[in-house]
């Protein structure tokens, strides 16, 4: 701790904060935040009643929900970013002593955070293991055509049927390891004392942070597009698909796209994932094909050998959706601190003093960035 | 004085016994100590045994054998009473293949001792209902065909002989539901997509089991299932003719 | 002598507004009146009404005159009716008119107790089993079913207007009562001519009318509380300009004695909130076959009554506790994170909020606090629970930070000085409570975003017929329900500590002991939780192997209340009223907590679960254990927290009242609960002759225990006076008034912000020899990993 802190009381609800005085400030973000969470999952609530679309105008009300939610974070923001490391709260008592106390509460939240997916894993295991799974129920053949019967179907059955289905996933893998390695770069640099920095990049020490800006703002911004291309990838392959056109074509057994999750019928409303089918030979491999290809019409006409089980997946897909989606939010909400960063980074915010903004920032992505390499060949691979 | 089944009457009336001794020992304390070292004192002038003073942190008051007495001592009791709730847990989850279990094999399959079999019932909940399925067994050892009206609903009879082991599976087709047999002490939760069984031995508070039209007591549901939860209920009667 | 009046008074008149409230609703229900019948139709064969069947009276005129006999028609079409081969048993029908006097015409109607019903195969009144026109020497009469219209002839009255009930029953004629026939009533007014005076019988009160009115008034009351103790701050200098600063201070402070301060506004409010509807839940139950609250009502009530006490009641108050005291007890300046604990107070009233709109909307959760799958899944739960499920979303969002910021504060802030072994009792709680709870509670979190979303957008995490596992559900629910009612315990064992110990002027015996049963507990918190679930049909080894831990839980629990007897010994006890609230806890805990081990043997818990004898034990801990403890902690801090010395003869007013009230209520639910009692249910069954569940002398304690319940409401009025009265015209408090030890005492009554000056912390002394220890290898390791960042690089 260096400053003189006079501790007196400074009322400034909406912001910016004179950090040279220390604590306590006075803040709107906290009660407005709040009020914002409770207005999203209010309407969004009203929008869905038990899957099905009942008030498409609440949709409004998210939005304002999200408005507020923002509004709480700007206030936050225009808090801290006079924040500049001269006033960092650290550790008296031991075994923390001289530790920042931000550190030992994000490992602690990473504590909790931990806890989250386990439990969301233990639910995929519980269901996993616990209900049949569709491939074996298929192969034995104690099912009838026509009727549903109730298995899981582990969405990596589908993704990695093919290397064009995996690729979005495989993609998002290596943009995410990147990521933590983007970020861990523009801690580096941030951190490094004046004279360190400019004796490397050979330059005045009087330029030093104007370059130091600009440097830390780029890893930090190549962090927040790496998230964002994770996020996008991850609404194509769920929502959207891609077309894989030319020679791309022949090298997916003929056909000219990708499709998404969705039409391929992997949905939580499938109660009847119908299209599941073999050829003449009853012991010949089980595979997956859209309802409108024309290998299932031919089958539904009878021109095709084959057998149909109608499967309910709902409980794979939620398995599914809700876990990739909870890691998605958290990556979500890493691209909201990654963007208020970056903005202040390049206004000049980081410097050595306060870098560690940055390191603890990272701690909780890199958590995300681990979690996905167990997400990954949880529901991607296997 | 019998509240439901033996078995539950016997643990009962065990942990009864330890509570009293239990509760006593330590009230007995309390009352002692909040009246003998009561302070008599004014206010301001007491003796300060262990250097009570702000900003320091008193001296220890403690005593190892002690300590290590009420936690030893306690622990050899709940050994005890664990021990001795051992035993009834098999009446609750006995094997239905168990030949050597209490309730023996179902009546009527190979090996089984015609003196101790069971016999296999089903009960199926729903919301909010009860239906009993006695699997066509003679109508004077289980019985489902009979509704009586109660408080304005008609709900089933279950009759039941006396003497008599019953093994009831249970499902349901909504909700969790509970059957709760409320002189026979047992209940199970009902739960959808799930296997789970009770045991059912009915017995008779009078000596005589209420004479030819048996004794009726109610079956309530337990686990709480929606807005006729309180009504769904149904009528046990247990007879011996 | 005034004083002595003015009692009798209060005594009196709170006797009076009881008993009125348990009679009123006797008067007007009767056994089996229209209200039954509208409720579930004739003799039905379902429980709800199906609107496929259409009841129709046709012979009614517009206006009747008065005294004229009409012949009625009484008819329904749809439902089974029919669909059997067997072209007889098509339906029945029970017609009751509020006024006048109907009349069978011919054998296939009769009419009993004033009510038209079809004579039919249900010809047997006093359920003897004998056809009653057999039992009357005749011939049985078994085809007034036969129908689907009968005729009736009314008789009407001199004046007013009358009111026809009609059920009727569709059945498929199979001849067994089943879910498949079908029911629906209909109700028709005819006025005839006016008497001159409109005897409009009164309209019973809307229980969620009253609730909701309550509710208002209630926070009505809070808002003048709140003007009122802005206009004492400053009452010269009283301005409106002055208000809104004033207010804004308190709607965006971060100031942790601010916040708790908020927290116990909140937590009292609710306090009193849940204890409304525990009361309406008492006069449900004073009498038995009680109509006051519908069924429907009820189960919203109890659900309602269950989460609001747990969540939205205890938990900020033991926030409220903890808010205040921990940097003051463990010599910090602040909270470790003043904002986010601004944030977990914030989110408390708007998810409250989110949880109460189905109570202003009529249609409020109704799962029971537990809110089992796949009920809380289902169509049949009510709208209202998809938004207490958001809503107990913010409440995990909250505690999750509140205990980043609680642990991060223990672990880091103490004063340089202070051990871990050194730490007040109660900090040692908090930080044993919230540890447990923060490991716990994302279980639950995401239980609720799977139940959320099931609700929502449709998932099937819950749905069984995709799969879905109920169970599922339960372990999530209890791996965090378990923890949880310890998170709420263990604050009030750390409170009666400090009690004791200060109140006996010794320092409290086994402090070492004491520290490792609640890590005791909150380890073994973990894996007990299987005992909610002896019946639930999870596997026997599972249910076996938590039937052996949760008899371990007694034994911490039991060194803890030894250690507290011992305290005592040879010391040199005073009685304030904060003593008396921990004499009074030892008994009702130690009471509470025996009744607790008759849970776990298995055999047993057959018969206890989900009985009054369940309700009995968690009200005796959580209140006798919970609410004692922080009564107990209120009176001790509380001129550490205004400045002002509270009236101590209200204090034993207050606690001689709701002790004894309290084991009034609670005391005989124990044997209401074994003799066969069951929970959440909207009433009990011993007004039918026959089939009685609980014996007739046992169940009129029920009318004992709403008197009861009434007197222990009112009497914690006491307490809110009391603290009113404190703040307004309190006599001012010392530094230490009590005589206790830890940092608190050391700043002045109130405290000054913040707490402590960062630059100059206090430092704790030791009456101990001390002997320095070589840290152990685990410490050492520890240790090692917190070498502070390398700094080399960074210019100052």
């Amino acid at each position: 701790m260096s400053g003189d802190h006079d501790y007196e009381h400074h009322i400034e609800p909406w912001g910016p904060h004179d950090w040279s005085h220390g604590a306590p400030h006075n803040s709107f973000a906290p009660l407005v935040m709040s009020i914002g969470f409770g207005v999203f999952l209010y309407t969004f609530a009203n929008i869905f009643v038990m899957g099905e679309l009942v008030d498409i105008s609440s949709m409004a009300g998210v939005m304002l929900g999200f408005i507020i939610i923002t509004l709480g974070l700007m206030i936050w923001w225009r808090q801290d970013m006079s924040f500049d490391g001269v006033y960092e709260p650290k550790g008296v008592g031991a075994p923390f002593r001289n530790i920042d106390l931000r550190k030992v509460a994000m490992w602690i939240f990473l504590m909790s955070e931990m806890m989250v997916f386990t439990s969301l894993f233990s639910t995929y295991i519980r269901y996993r293991l616990g209900i049949q799974n569709c491939e074996e129920l298929f192969l034995s053949g104690e099912w009838v055509e026509g009727t549903t019967v109730t298995c899981f179907e582990p969405a990596a059955h589908l993704i990695a049927s093919s290397w064009f289905h995996l690729a979005p996933g495989a993609v998002n893998t290596f943009a995410l390891i990147i990521s933590s390695f983007t970020i861990v770069l523009a801690l580096k640099t941030a951190k490094m004392s004046n004279k360190k920095y400019a004796k490397k990049y050979n330059i005045d020490k009087s330029d030093v942070d104007a370059h130091r800006s600009r440097k830390v703002g780029v890893f930090l911004g190549s962090t927040l597009f790496l998230a964002t291309l994770f996020l996008t990838l991850k609404l194509i392959e769920w929502f959207i698909g891609f077309p894989t056109p030319g020679p791309l074509t022949e090298l997916n057994h003929g056909y000219d796209s990708i499709k998404s999750l969705y039409s391929e019928g992997y949905t939580i409303h499938a109660a009847a994932y119908t299209n599941v089918h073999y050829d003449a030979d009853p012991t010949s491999k089980y595979f997956h094909i859209p309802a409108d290809s024309a290998l299932a019409m031919m089958m539904d006409a009878g021109t095709h050998p084959g057998g149909v089980m109608m499967a309910d997946i709902r409980v794979s897909a939620s398995t599914f959706y809700v876990t990739t989606g909870t890691h998605g939010v958290h990556v979500f909400a890493g691209m909201v601190g990654l963007s208020y960063m970056t903005f202040k980074a390049l206004r000049g915010g980081y410097g050595p003093s306060n870098a560690v903004s940055i390191e603890y920032f990272g701690l909780y992505w890199h958590f995300v960035d681990l979690v996905w390499v167990l997400v990954f060949p949880f529901f991607y691979l296997f | 004085m019998s509240i439901a089944s033996a078995t539950f009457d016997g643990l009962w009336n065990h942990y009864e016994m330890w509570s009293a001794i239990v509760g006593g020992f330590t009230f007995l304390w309390l009352a002692h100590h909040s009246l003998v070292y009561r302070s008599k004192d004014v206010d301001d002038d007491w003796e300060d045994i262990d250097g009570i003073e702000v900003g320091v942190f008193p001296k220890h008051n403690d005593d190892l054998k002690l300590e290590l007495a009420w936690t030893i001592v306690p622990f050899i009791l709940i050994v005890w009473l664990t021990y001795y709730s051992w035993g009834p847990i098999n009446e609750v989850w006995a094997s239905p293949d168990d030949p050597d279990s209490m309730y023996g094999l179902e009546c009527g399959t190979e090996g089984h001792d015609p003196n101790k079999c069971y016999h296999t019932i089903g009960i199926t909940a729903q919301q909010w209902f009860w239906s009993f399925d006695c699997n066509g067994l003679d109508a004077d050892i289980c019985d489902s065909s009979e509704y009586q009206d109660l408080n304005g609903t008609m709900v089933p009879v279950l009759k039941l002989k006396q003497g008599e082991y019953f093994y009831a599976n249970l499902s349901s087709e909504d909700v969790t539901h509970a059957p709760w047999f409320v002189k026979f002490g047992v209940k199970e939760d009902a739960v959808p997509g799930l296997h789970s069984a009770l045991w059912i031995a009915p017995t008779c508070e009078t000596a005589n089991c209420g004479g030819d039209e048996g004794e009726s007591t109610l079956l309530l549901c337990t686990e709480y299932c929606g807005d006729d939860h309180a009504y769904m209920a149904a009528i046990v009667n247990v007879h011996n003719n | 002598m005034m004083k002595r009046r003015s009692f009798i008074q209060t005594f009196a008149i709170l006797v009076i507004v009881g008993l009125a409230l348990n009679l009123a609703p006797e008067a007007d229900s009767l056994p089996s009146g229209i209200g039954g019948q509208s409720e579930k139709g004739c003799i039905c064969h379902g429980a709800i009404p199906d609107s496929g069947v259409t009841p129709s009276i046709t012979g009614l005129p517009d206006t009747f005159t008065a005294s004229t006999t009409y012949t009625l028609t009484v008819s329904f079409t749809g439902g089974p009716s029919g669909t059997d081969a067997n072209p007889m048993n098509l339906g029945g029908f029970n017609l009751a008119a509020s006024s006048g006097t109907l009349e069978a015409i011919d054998e296939w109607v009769r009419v009993e107790n004033g009510e038209a019903v079809h004579n039919g195969i249900d010809d047997d009144a006093n359920n003897d089993g004998v056809d009653d026109a057999v039992a009357a020497g005749g011939t049985p009469i078994t085809s007034g079913n036969d129908f689907t219209s009968w005729t009736v002839n009314w008789t009407s009255p001199e004046s007013g207007s009358t009111t026809f009930n009609l059920a009727v029953n569709s059945v498929n004629g199979d001849g067994v009562a089943s879910a498949d026939d079908k029911w629906n009533t209909m109700s028709v007014s005819v006025s005839g001519p006016s008497s001159g005076v409109a005897a409009e019988p009164l309209e019973p009160a809307d229980p969620f009318v009253v609730l909701a009115t309550l509710i208002i008034v209630s926070g009505l009351l809070l808002g003048i509380v709140i003007l009122y103790t802005f206009y004492r701050a400053n009452p010269d200098g009283f301005s409106w300009e002055a208000f809104a600063p004033w207010i804004t201070e308190w709607l965006t402070s971060t100031d942790h004695k601010k916040v708790g301060t908020l927290y116990f506004l909140a937590g009292f409010f609710f306090l009193g909130v849940g204890g409304i509807m525990a009361m309406l839940i008492r006069v449900q139950l004073a009498v038995p076959g009680n109509d006051f609250l519908t069924q429907d009502q009820y189960n919203q009530f109890f659900t309602m009554h269950g989460t609001v006490m747990i969540f939205l009641a205890a938990m900020p108050l033991i926030n409220g506790f903890a808010n205040w005291l921990i940097p003051l007890q463990i010599g910090a300046a602040d909270l470790a994170l003043p904002r986010i604990n601004a944030m977990s107070f914030w989110l408390q009233p708007v998810g409250a909020l989110l949880i109460f709109t189905g109570i202003f909307s009529g249609a409020a959760a109704d799962t029971g606090w537990t809110g089992y799958a796949p009920y809380i899944v289902s169509e049949t739960a009510h709208s209202g629970t998809t938004m207490w499920v958001a809503g107990q979303i913010m409440l995990v969002a909250s505690s999750t930070l509140t205990g980043i910021n609680f642990l991060t504060t223990i672990c880091a802030m103490r004063a340089p000085t202070m051990g871990w072994m050194q730490m007040p009792l109660f900090t040692w709680s908090i930080f044993v409570a919230n540890l447990m709870l923060f490991i716990s509670i994302p279980a639950w979190g995401v239980g609720l975003i799977q139940v959320y979303l099931d609700r929502t957008i449709g998932t099937a995490f819950y749905h069984v017929a995709s799969g879905g596992d109920p169970l599922l559900w339960s372990h999530l629910f209890w791996y965090f329900g378990h923890p949880e009612v310890y998170v709420v315990i263990v604050p009030a064992f750390g409170i009666i500590s400090e009690v004791i110990a200060t109140s006996a002027r010794r320092s409290v015996f086994g402090y070492r002991s004491m520290v490792y049963a609640m890590a005791g507990i909150g380890i073994v918190a973990f894996i007990v939780y299987g005992h909610h679930m002896f019946t639930s049909g999870m596997s026997p080894t599972l249910r076996f192997v938590t039937m052996l831990t949760t008899m371990l839980v007694a034994v911490p629990t039991g060194i803890k209340i030894f250690n507290w007897l011992k305290t005592m010994h040879k010391g040199s006890l005073i009685y304030r009223t904060h003593t008396l609230w921990a004499l009074g806890f030892l008994v009702t805990f130690t009471l509470g907590g025996i009744s607790g081990m008759f849970f776990p043997s298995l055999a047993m818990d057959t018969h206890l679960h989900e009985t009054y004898f369940v309700v009995a034990h968690f009200h005796y801990v959580f209140v006798g254990g919970t609410v004692f403890g922080m009564f107990a902690g209120i009176y001790y801090w509380f001129p550490k927290m205004s400045g002002k010395m509270m009236d101590e003869n209200w204090g034993l007013l207050h606690f001689l009242t709701a002790f004894i009230s309290f084991n009034g209520i609670f005391w005989p639910m124990h044997k209401l609960g074994v003799m066969g009692m069951a929970r959440r249910h909207h009433t009990w069954f011993v007004s039918v002759d026959e089939y009685t569940n609980i014996p007739a002398e046992m169940a009129s304690w029920n009318l004992f225990i709403s008197v009861s319940a009434f007197l222990f409401f009112f009497s914690n009025f006491i307490l809110i006076g009391n603290m009113i009265k404190t703040i307004v015209s309190g006599k001012k408090a010392p530094a230490d008034p009590w005589g206790g030890w830890s940092f608190e005492w050391m700043c002045t009554s109130p405290p000054p912000t913040p707490s402590f000056d960062p630059h100059n912390l206090p430092v704790l002394h030791d009456a101990n020899e001390y002997h320095e220890e070589e840290p152990g290898k685990f410490a050492q390791w520890f240790t090692g990993l917190m070498v502070p960042e390398d700094d080399s690089e960074v210019s100052h």
